[in-house]
């Protein structure tokens, strides 16, 4: 189960997520659930392996939106990182990149699973 | 059933794909608004124009499927029942390019990713539709809807501004009456008079933009303006007049422009209104229903409004504290040697602070508002008591005459007032004469037949002042019961260069006297005047010959010297 102690220890800042929320605990916990499920992870994996960056970056900054206005700060911080790369037209290898994102994703998707 | 409360609310709609930021910022949102969400541009434009003059706000995310923000901004601001609604657009910190591309398009906010704090957003929102509320009403109530000048309170607020953020420039301050609209509107109904305000506003709007000024309609036929300084308005008020045309009346419009040049800047900051006043004095000051005319303000004339506003608010202090002084003018008999026959009362007003105040100011101020009667009753009361005094001190009797204004006629206690003031000062009519000017007579001659003939019947003599000052008519000197006329010192002045008024004179003298009445001449200066008179066989001369008018105590000696001639011991 999805607690405040968990979300800390992966590294979020709930007092100042949680404070967007209106210090509303269960509200916080039901936003944080959706973020796994968010359909920009998998358009950001897609188009990366695709190389099609400029639709990376929509997926990434999306993502960067709905994860700095939830404080979950580790993968917060990747998808700010990624996000700057894409709207620079980096070319580089994203591989390594986007591994970290998807291994917090997980992290995350197990933390949120009952 | 909605609360109150709950209708007042304002309704915002928020645009986002991304749900956690929707729920999120929906979440905050709803404390205060009413939240309409929707997860792209297509709907967000939807939900606006089913709801369209009830949105205080849109809150719109640029990434967004099916119609992205950019293009919502676009749409909306190019929609005449939408365009009003401000905007905030949801996005990341630091793209300083975006952001110029989203107030270019009509956005005035951003809301950065990640959010701040519930009360920061919430407060930024109230600020923005406050902001936009705020802008709505200006632009509903700044212009005067007929004629799209400014209204008042604006037109000086805005006028005040520009002054200030134009110290270097030289502005004029004019005010602009276009007379006869109300005979317009009267003859061919009110669409035409707003026709003919919308005519000149037009004009106004047009000559404005040349000289930077502004204007605005003040009320219903008078215009304030202020411009850079110009040397001559002609053009104005031609234009004004050419446009009238368009009407087709038979009303021949004109313009009164009355002009405060060179406005100063201290001035116009203290005082804006006031500066427009003093326009307004030199409008007001100009003829109406004449020509068109123009005419600019002049310190003098606002300084004697100013003294008689002063003197006005003084009166009753004035009275209370006797600062109104009687003079006494002495009146000789036309003979070899002249003897004291009576004395004229006058009426000299010692200001504490301004001194000696002409007669020539306070007597027509106070006649014109409605004043002069208690001032009447004062000169009467105080001229009765020195005439009992004079009588007590020298054993003998001065007769003096008081001025009865043309208003007193029409007090139906003036009979019964100055009998009781005889009366109470134990004289005889014969020593308390009245005189009644001669332009009084010419009002109601019935009403003034009636109350003369009253006096005359308590005893009273009457003197005709001012006699051919006016629009005089012979005939009043058989039809008014009066004793006395007094020639109006125009007829002395000069007397002794002009042959023609001496013929002029001689006839009048012979004619009062063939009627019976004695003729007193007012303002006799010169010996050859009272030389001429004697020859004429006029009765009595006042005036500076013998002794300009007096105060009570000086005036002894002429009472004294009477004695002396008359043998008696004073």
């Amino acid at each position: 189960m999805l607690t405040i102690d968990a979300l800390k220890a992966f590294g979020a800042n709930t007092e100042e997520g949680m404070g967007r929320c209106l210090n509303n605990e269960a509200f916080y916990l039901r936003l944080v659930k959706m973020i796994p499920q968010d359909k920009n992870f998998s358009r950001l994996y897609d188009c990366i392996c695709s190389n099609d960056l400029e639709g990376a970056f929509e997926a990434a900054h999306a993502l960067k939106g709905a994860l700095g206005n939830l404080s979950l700060t580790p993968i917060y911080n990747k998808a700010v990182e990624i996000t700057e790369l894409l709207r620079n037209h980096t070319q580089m290898d994203y591989a390594p990149l986007v591994s970290e994102i998807k291994a917090l994703h997980s992290k995350l998707i197990e933390l949120c699973s009952d | 059933m909605y609360s109150k409360a709950e209708d007042m609310r304002r309704t915002v709609v928020v645009a986002e794909d991304e749900i956690t930021n929707l729920l999120l910022l929906g979440g905050i949102l709803s404390i205060e608004y009413n939240v309409l969400t929707a997860e792209n541009g297509v709907q967000a434009l939807k939900i606006l124009k089913e709801n369209a003059g009830r949105i205080s706000l849109l809150l719109t995310d640029l990434i967004m499927p099916e119609m992205n923000g950019f293009d919502l901004i676009r749409t909306v601001k190019a929609d005449p029942e939408l365009e009003k609604i401000p905007i905030i657009v949801l996005t990341s910190s630091g793209d300083a390019k975006t952001e110029v591309e989203c107030l270019r398009y009509g956005a005035v906010e951003f809301l950065p990713k990640p959010y701040g704090m519930p009360a920061t957003i919430l407060a930024r929102v109230q600020r923005i539709i406050e902001l936009s509320e705020d802008k709505s009403i200006i632009q509903a109530t700044e212009k005067d809807l007929l004629t799209g000048l400014y209204t008042n309170g604006y037109f000086l607020e805005y006028a005040l501004r520009l002054e200030e953020h134009h110290h270097e420039r030289d502005y004029d301050a004019l005010v602009l009456d276009i007379d006869r609209i109300k005979t317009l509107g009267d003859l061919y109904g009110e669409g035409k008079a707003n026709r003919a305000l919308q005519l000149a506003a037009n004009e106004i709007i047009g000559y404005l933009a040349d000289v930077h000024g502004i204007g605005s309609r003040f009320n219903q036929n008078t215009f304030y303006l202020l411009c850079e300084h110009q040397e001559s308005y002609e053009c104005l008020i031609q234009t004004i007049e050419r446009s009238f045309s368009a009407l087709d009346t038979d009303v021949r419009l004109s313009m009164r422009l009355g002009i405060l040049p060179h406005i100063r800047n201290e001035e116009f900051s203290s005082d804006v209104m006031g500066q427009f006043m003093k326009a307004a004095a030199a409008c007001s000051s100009l003829k109406a229903g004449g020509p068109s005319s123009i005419g600019f303000f002049d310190e003098k004339l606002q300084e004697q409004k100013r003294l008689k506003e002063s003197l006005l608010k003084d009166f009753d202090q004035a009275i209370e504290q006797r600062q109104f002084v009687v003079f006494y003018q002495p009146k000789f008999s036309i003979e070899e040697k002249p003897s004291l026959r009576s004395a004229e009362a006058l009426v000299r007003w010692i200001h504490p602070e301004r001194g000696m105040i002409s007669p020539g100011i306070f007597i027509p101020l106070l006649e014109q508002n409605g004043l002069i009667q208690k001032l009447d009753r004062y000169v009467w009361e105080e001229a009765a008591w020195q005439e009992a005094e004079w009588k007590k001190r020298y054993g003998i009797s001065v007769p003096i005459s008081v001025n009865v204004s043309r208003i007193d006629l029409y007090d139906p206690h003036l009979v019964q007032t100055l009998r009781s003031i005889v009366e109470r000062f134990k004289l005889d009519f014969d020593e308390y004469l009245l005189e009644i000017t001669e332009s009084a007579y010419s009002s109601d001659m019935a009403q003034m037949l009636d109350v003369i003939g009253r006096l005359k019947g308590e005893g009273f003599r009457i003197e005709m002042d001012d006699f051919g000052s006016g629009y005089s008519s012979l005939t009043r000197l058989t039809d008014m019961p009066i004793d006395v006329i007094k020639l109006d010192m125009s007829f002395i002045r000069g007397l002794e260069k002009d042959v023609k008024k001496q013929d002029l004179v001689e006839i009048i003298i012979a004619m009062a006297k063939k009627f019976g009445n004695l003729v007193v001449a007012e303002g006799v200066e010169l010996e050859e005047q009272f030389n001429i008179l004697r020859g004429f066989g006029c009765d009595v001369a006042q005036g500076y010959y013998f002794s300009k008018p007096v105060p009570a105590d000086e005036f002894g000696k002429f009472i004294e010297q009477k004695c002396m001639q008359e043998g008696r011991v004073c």
